[in-house]
């Protein structure tokens, strides 16, 4: 595997599976690596949607590290998001996770995601990851969210990273990558602002933006937590990459159908993604609880028979 | 209406997508495609261009301006090219391989024997770490960003920016071999713009009686029945010696109308615009065009060194509004 080097694809943002009492649920974390791993180009570990990054504590997410990097053993790249809710914080968690890599040795492809907002303002921010980048020697990807912005109880100024800050922190080559939640325009000026890094990649943080105009570097999918195959076939498909054997005739239409089976199923998870998906993952027997880091509310009917509807259709 | 709205939306994201796909390639023009037109320039033999499905059509779009501009250039199926018609290929030729993946089978099945053949081989893809880029001598990186189209069933904006950068391909290259109006209309036989404006202004320009002319102290009624004659929306005004002095068009008509509403009896001089464009009839239809383009005017007096007036050519006349013929045929 050569270094550094971005996926290309389906990205899964993983859902980090916990015991009733709030630890790694370590079998299912394995059972939904199983799952996830022969479809996936890239597995988000911890992230701030569907691995609940927000709620796990440094000595959780540096057990997570551990354990997910042990399964993979390098197949293929992970990303593990670092964001807290200071950049002392930020800069200690980033630095634990580095001592795990080195003491086990990984040797795989490691990206450290990181949505800057939630802890700095725009201002100063390619003096800051100047100083971040040379903590370590493993590439970063950036997350842009203004959604996960409005969740920090902090009243920061913008949502965005601005584009013209963009632009700078391009220039800083360790800097390889961006996840993208947002408008069409936005990310318009953001691809025109990077027009000088060819290589920089920007993946679809938005499945449903992804299923309409899907972005040519690929997608962090939280469905595929559910439906691994299906993500990967469509977005190879969307991708241009499909394998000779797949491109039978009427591809097409089963890529159509298998792209609206994919809308129906984010339906039923949209409006509360991980515990539905928990859920459903729990009902399947592939990790142990639904159990997550925030209350939970109670499940509407469709929520509730996710399971059965996976199930049914014998997906995986 | 809420569907309307949201088909308006759709429609104007495509439009927005395609578009920022081709801004995007703007940066990516340096080095490489510089030598692909030195090497394309340098080439004793054809362009060739390659693709499977729409890259395929793409691709015989730009071997089709190619050929319709001055470099030699035509089309290879890479299914067919396997089945006995690299036979067409020689050492001489630049092959163009169109694919956005890199990975289309069929054009990696062909490569090997292109370069057995000694062939030169610029990679049109969106991956430059993809097969067809990294066997290719040149790559020409027409990577974009996002499909527009769902799930990517189609290409869209990957076609459209190579289909641009070939266009780009098709200008520099039309430059760079000096293209002249002269070879546009060698390689437009059939009677198209290019021969109609590559022809000089005396073939073409309205001559001897049929020249809308009056002189100096004639009346605007005998102008106006003069200009309703000759049928080109204006009348040329000169002296005896035939000496252009000035020009009356409907428009100079219309707005003297504006100031006094009885022009009837008013000599022409009151009307008419002085100093008017004029042109040389050895120079071209073309020419010509782009005079009247540039000064929004739609006739121009044909005159000699000595303001003589030899004749007069209409816009519509030249860009086929009218019938275009040849004086003498």
């Amino acid at each position: 595997m050569e270094a550094n080097k971005l996926p290309k694809g389906l990205i899964v943002d993983l859902v980090t599976p916990l015991t009733d009492t709030g630890v790694i649920d370590i079998e299912g974390l394995n059972a939904l690596l199983a799952r996830v791993l022969p479809q996936a180009d890239g597995i988000l570990l911890a992230g701030p949607q569907m691995g609940e990054g927000r709620g796990l504590d440094l000595q959780f997410k540096m057990e997570l590290l551990e354990k997910a990097s042990a399964f993979v053993q390098g197949k293929v790249p992970l990303f593990f998001w670092i964001s807290e809710d200071s950049i002392e914080a930020t800069k200690e968690l980033l630095d634990h996770l580095k001592g795990i890599l080195e003491s086990t040795g990984y040797s795989g492809m490691v990206f450290w995601l990181d949505s800057p907002l939630v802890y700095h303002s725009n201002r100063g921010l390619y003096r800051y990851y100047q100083d971040l980048t040379a903590m370590t020697g493993r590439p970063f990807v950036l997350y842009n969210d203004a959604g996960l912005i409005k969740l920090v109880e902090k009243q920061l100024k913008r949502g965005n990273i601005r584009t013209n800050i963009l632009k700078d922190l391009s220039r800083i080559e360790k800097i390889m990558a961006l996840v993208f939640r947002g408008s069409l325009t936005r990310v318009n000026n953001y691809q025109k602002a990077l027009n000088k890094r060819p290589d920089f990649k920007i993946y679809d943080g938005d499945e449903a933006r992804f299923l309409e105009h899907p972005s040519m570097s690929g997608i962090v999918s939280m469905g595929a937590n559910l439906a691994p195959r299906i993500w990967s076939t469509v977005t190879r498909a969307s991708l241009g990459v499909l394998e000779e054997g797949e491109r039978k005739p009427g591809y097409v239409s089963q890529i159509w159908e298998m792209g609206q089976f994919l809308k129906d199923l984010m339906d039923m998870y949209r409006r509360n993604p991980v515990w539905t998906v928990k859920k459903a993952l729990s009902d399947l027997k592939i990790i142990k609880s639904p159990a997550c880091t925030a209350v939970t509310e109670p499940f509407q009917e469709k929520e509730s028979r996710l399971a059965e509807f996976i199930a049914k259709h014998h997906i995986e | 209406m809420k569907k309307g709205l949201s088909v308006i939306k759709q429609a104007r994201e495509v439009l927005e997508i395609e578009a920022q796909g081709i801004l995007n390639l703007i940066e990516r023009i340096g080095t490489e495609f510089e030598q692909a037109v030195e090497m394309i320039l340098g080439s004793k033999g054809r362009v060739i261009f390659t693709g499977m499905g729409k890259s395929g059509i793409v691709g015989r779009k730009i071997a089709a301006t190619l050929n319709s501009t001055g470099t030699p250039s035509l089309f290879l199926h890479p299914a067919d090219a396997i089945h006995g018609d690299l036979g067409m290929v020689t050492a001489d030729d630049v092959v163009i391989a169109i694919s956005n993946s890199g990975y289309t089978k069929e054009v990696t099945t062909i490569i090997p024997t292109l370069k057995g053949l000694g062939v030169k081989l610029i990679a049109f893809t969106g991956d430059p770490e993809s097969p067809v880029a990294r066997e290719s001598d040149l790559l020409i990186n027409v990577g974009v960003d996002r499909e527009a189209c769902p799930l990517g069933l189609a290409p869209t904006t990957s076609t459209t920016a190579a289909l641009a950068m070939g266009d780009a391909l098709a200008v520099v290259l039309i430059n760079r071999r000096r293209f002249n109006s002269k070879d546009f209309k060698r390689f437009h036989p059939g009677g198209s713009l290019g021969d109609r404006l590559s022809v000089k202004i005396k073939e073409v320009m309205v001559t001897g009686e049929e020249i809308p002319l009056v002189c100096i102290g004639q009346t605007m009624e005998e102008t106006l029945s003069e200009i309703d004659r000759k049928d080109l929306g204006a009348s040329l005004v000169v002296d005896d010696g035939l000496v252009l002095q000035g020009v009356v068009t409907d428009g100079d008509i219309r707005r003297s109308l504006l100031q006094r509403r009885d022009i009837m009896g008013l000599q022409v001089e009151e009307v008419m615009s002085i100093s008017p464009k004029t042109l040389d009839e050895e120079k071209t239809a073309a020419d010509a065009v782009a005079l009247m383009e540039y000064h929004g005017i739609t006739v121009l007096p044909i005159v000699d060194k000595a303001k003589r007036v030899k004749g007069i050519v209409h816009l519509h006349g030249l860009l086929g509004g009218k019938e275009f013929r040849l004086n003498g045929s």
